[in-house]
């Protein structure tokens, strides 16, 4: 456990190294923020409610999840493939430590940099600018961050999936970007999932990504209220079990693969 | 003099189709590789239609545009920037070909530089997001009545102006790193900067509306030269893109050009 | 017989661009500091000469190939290749020279070499006939046939090594600039580039070769140039350096009372050793045999060997003497 820590410190501060990177960061996530809101006040210049939506809660939804969507890095698919690639994974097998959970501590350690670097400073100037609401209850925030917390679990789980079957496609750039983009077309990063046509809107509740955003915001904007929530979180842990199984069978799976070739 | 710079031009289109040939045969080795990829930025790109047809479909119009004219112009900014996809993307990669050395081998060859890195490799990727922005223009298109016939020429025209365009921006900032060696999150940011490109620049404010048509200048990648289809809305600047194009082009250039020499290689 | 490459005076000097003050100030606030990587560099060669080219890390071999294949442009100085300038004339130049960056490969990555190399031949306009001609050469040389046909990323280093050198004569150039080719090849591979370097040598190519493998160098080079903190310290014939650096001399006397001291002083020359078992460090004014006909003449020799210099000891210790360290053995003497 010691060690784990010890990885998602050294990660955490490996990712702000580059001051003028992350400053970069932030000016690319609000240049997002602004095409969001600008858009969506284009689409409310004339009404007042759309799809269950007003406009504040709408324009509050697609921001904070810009915010989001600059918080989690998940890298470990690509990095799994990589070692994968140049054989240095071999070695790695050998550390006293599970592969998954390793890349998985870096990932968190970047991603909890991001948060505090990227996302908190974007939320803040955005919530400056364009006015977004922000939760009244303290309530409705733990929620909300304990359900942000599953989605990016989820999402770590998603990263490691994909960097298993980039060992197998042996095209890892590919399989990650794949993944990438099924993630954020059905968690509903960029629309909530209410203005989607009845029958993408049913498949995508059905599947697991919507644990990333699209549930977080519901909090967050209060559609879902707190009584709600309870069965939501325990959608969103039901998810993560089932694919963290998954993905331990896929790893022995992939592991003996390895194995069969020699590493 | 004029026949060799004739023959100059021909032997550089010869050429540029060996390269393409070459690239179509890594093409074909890993065909997995294609079709994992092409699906990955199709999907990808779908995303950012999510808005325009999930929601402003519902919409009569949209600040004054009407839901097919929205989708023309992101389909025009989607095709041009396809183009620039498939065929040019290589000179967002001049950091990396400057810290492998990849630039040191192309200058110690009969070519020129900036040629070798646009025909080093297409990106077959892009290949999605060219399907999807023809579709996206010809529906739109037919929506419109726009006829096609007598335009034609004009769209292919301008379509290759506005890759043109995205293609000097993206160069411009790239010969940079002639400079700064390292400047991927300066791509990302241009690259989340284009995306505004994809609407109507009437939805913007003024000072940003002169941004993307001057600093950055996005705008002619999709929103005026989609307006020569739009006679509701034409202006002159939807005839001029090409020219513009021309002269954005051969400032990028110039400023490769510059970067060149004071190229410095890598210490490896 | 022209000169080939003629270096006059060549100084180049990076610029390295460094921040100063706190972030984020420092990123318009930078100053251009200096690295001088060479200073007044001079030297020629003759067409058909193959040349060897030492110096410790840093010492600014690569500069030196980099400019004149015609990548860099010198800070001050001329420098000819062929009679012109190879940064101004880069694509005049470019048909002259080919060059090798040590570990790294043109060969397109996915392709099977083959293909790369019918690329290349394009890229220079290389005649159909020429082409196969110097193909045959390569794979004849270079070992090639078994890998001409397997996409380059499949290859070893070493066979990566030997399809990329195959691929640099192409286009028949005159003076080849290799950069540490051997870099990471195991012996037989090593074995098989120095067997082609030889025979370009033998058709009349001019061979420039920076490297750190002295075996390169015996095997290939007639002549050396060392460069050191980007000057160059020494310029000859590898036979002569060899010679002037004389014979070790290991010697075993009969009587174990026999003096170092008094064996130097009666052979003018540096002695380690005791107990009557010495080594005598020869110089190279002296043959070695007349040394060991006066050590004959001193005491009753039970045992008796002559060592030749190898290029190692000698590079080795022309290093060890330049970097300020004593030299191990005592050579710098005299
Ligand atoms: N692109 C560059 N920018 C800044 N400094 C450089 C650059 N390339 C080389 N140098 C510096 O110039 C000097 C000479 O470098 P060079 O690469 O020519 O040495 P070398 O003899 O090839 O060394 P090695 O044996 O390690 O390859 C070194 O001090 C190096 O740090
Ligand atoms: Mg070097």
């Amino acid at each position: 456990m010691r060690t784990y820590v010890g990885v998602i410190a050294l990660s955490f501060r490996d990712y702000q190294a580059y001051r003028t990177n992350m400053l970069l960061r932030v000016v690319t996530g609000l240049i997002g923020v602004m095409l969001q809101a600008v858009v969506w006040s284009a689409i409310y210049a004339r009404r007042s409610v759309l799809g269950g939506f007003t406009m504040t809660e709408a324009v509050t939804y697609v921001i904070v999840s810009q915010a989001l969507m600059r918080a989690t890095v998940v890298r470990s698919g690509l990095e799994l493939t990589k070692k994968f690639r140049s054989g240095e994974i071999t070695k790695d097998l050998c550390l006293p430590v599970d592969l998954q959970a390793y890349l998985g501590a870096k990932d968190l350690g970047r991603s909890l940099s991001a948060s505090l670097f990227v996302s908190v400073p974007m939320f803040l100037i955005s919530w400056v600018a364009f006015r977004i609401t922000v939760p009244a209850s303290a309530g409705t925030w733990c929620v909300f961050l304990l359900a942000w917390l599953l989605g990016v679990v989820l999402q770590l789980l998603l990263g490691f999936l994909a960097g298993v079957a980039g060992i197998y496609t042996q095209y890892g750039w590919g399989t990650d970007k794949l993944k990438d983009a099924i993630v954020l077309f059905f968690s509903g990063a960029i629309v909530p999932l209410d203005f989607f046509p009845p029958g993408l809107e049913r498949l995508a509740r059905a599947l697991p990504f919507q644990s990333a955003y699209y549930l977080p915001l519901s909090i967050y904007v209060g559609k879902t209220s707190l009584p709600q929530a309870l069965p939501v979180l325990g959608l969103q842990a039901f998810w993560c079990i089932t694919l963290l199984l998954l993905s331990r069978v896929a790893w022995t799976i992939a592991r003996r693969r390895l194995s069969l070739f020699g590493g | 003099m004029v026949g060799e710079v004739f023959r100059g031009f021909v032997r550089g289109i010869v050429l540029y189709a060996h390269f393409a040939a070459m690239n179509w045969r890594r093409i074909t080795v890993s065909p997995v590789d294609f079709i994992i990829g092409f699906t990955a930025v199709f999907i990808q790109e779908c995303l950012g239609l999510t808005t325009i047809v999930f929601v402003m479909r519902q919409l009569p119009s949209v600040r004054g545009w009407t839901f097919w004219e929205i989708v023309l112009i992101y389909g025009f900014f989607t095709t041009a920037r396809s183009l620039w996809h498939v065929f040019m993307i290589n000179g967002m990669d001049l950091s990396a070909y400057i810290r492998l050395g990849r630039l040191d081998r192309f200058l110690t060859r009969p070519l020129d530089p900036l040629f070798q890195i646009y025909a080093d490799g297409w990106d077959e990727d892009g290949w999605g997001e060219l399907i999807l922005g023809a579709a996206l223009l010809f529906t739109a298109a037919i929506n419109l009545q726009v006829n096609w016939w007598v335009r034609a020429p004009l769209l292919i025209i301008n379509l290759v102006a506005g890759a043109l365009v995205y293609a000097a921006i993206i160069l411009a900032a790239s010969s940079l790193s002639f400079w700064t060696v390292e400047n991927d999150a300066l791509m990302s940011l241009l690259g989340t900067l284009g995306t505004l490109g994809q609407y109507p620049l009437t939805i913007y404010g003024r000072s940003l509306q002169w941004v993307l048509s001057t600093l950055v200048p996005f705008a002619f990648v999709g929103f005026w030269p989609a307006q020569a289809f739009l006679p509701r809305t034409a202006s002159a600047l939807s005839y001029l893109t090409p020219l513009v194009a021309i002269a954005l082009f051969y400032a990028a250039i110039r400023m490769f050009k510059a970067g060149l020499s004071c190229y410095q290689g890598t210490g490896t | 017989m022209g000169e080939a490459v003629v270096v006059n005076n060549l100084r180049k000097v990076y610029r390295v661009r460094k921040l100063v003050g706190k972030w984020p100030a420092d990123l318009l606030s930078f100053r251009w500091t200096e690295v001088p990587a060479l200073q007044q560099v001079s030297f020629s060669m003759n067409s058909g000469e193959a040349v060897a080219y030492v110096g410790p890390n840093g010492a600014g071999k690569s500069t030196t190939i980099k400019i004149l294949a015609g990548v860099l442009r010198p800070t001050e100085g001329s420098v000819r290749v062929f009679g012109h300038d190879p940064f101004r004339y880069r694509i005049h130049n470019s048909h002259n020279i080919g060059v090798v960056f040590g570990q790294r490969t043109q060969l397109w990555w996915e392709l099977p070499v083959i293909d790369s190399y019918r690329m290349i031949a394009k890229i220079y306009g290389v005649p159909r006939s020429d082409l196969d001609k110097r193909l045959e050469m390569a794979v004849d040389l270079l070992e090639l046939e078994k890998l001409l046909h397997r996409p380059a990323r499949t290859l070893s280093l070493g066979e990566k090594m030997r399809a990329e050198l195959g691929s640099v004569l192409l286009h028949g150039p005159r003076l080849l600039l290799l950069d540490e080719p051997t870099l990471g090849v195991d012996l037989s591979g090593k074995r098989r580039i120095r067997q082609f370097l030889a025979h370009l040598k033998k058709i009349g190519v001019t061979v420039f070769l920076a490297t750190h493998d002295l075996g390169d160098i015996e095997s290939t080079c007639d002549r050396l140039i060392m460069v050191h903190q980007g000057r160059i310290v020494l310029d000859g014939m590898v036979s002569e350096l060899l010679a002037s650096f004389g014979h070790d001399i290991e010697v075993r006397f009969a009587d174990d009372r026999v003096e170092g001291r008094s064996l130097s002083d009666a052979l003018g020359l540096e002695v380690s050793g005791a107990n009557g078992r010495f080594v005598i460090h020869g110089k190279g004014t002296e043959p070695p045999v007349s040394v060991v006909e006066r050590l004959f003449s001193l005491g009753k020799v039970v045992d008796i060997s002559v060592k030749a210099p190898d290029l190692e000891f000698v590079i080795g210790s022309i290093y060890d003497r330049l970097s300020g360290g004593q030299s191990s053995c005592g050579h710098t003497s005299g």
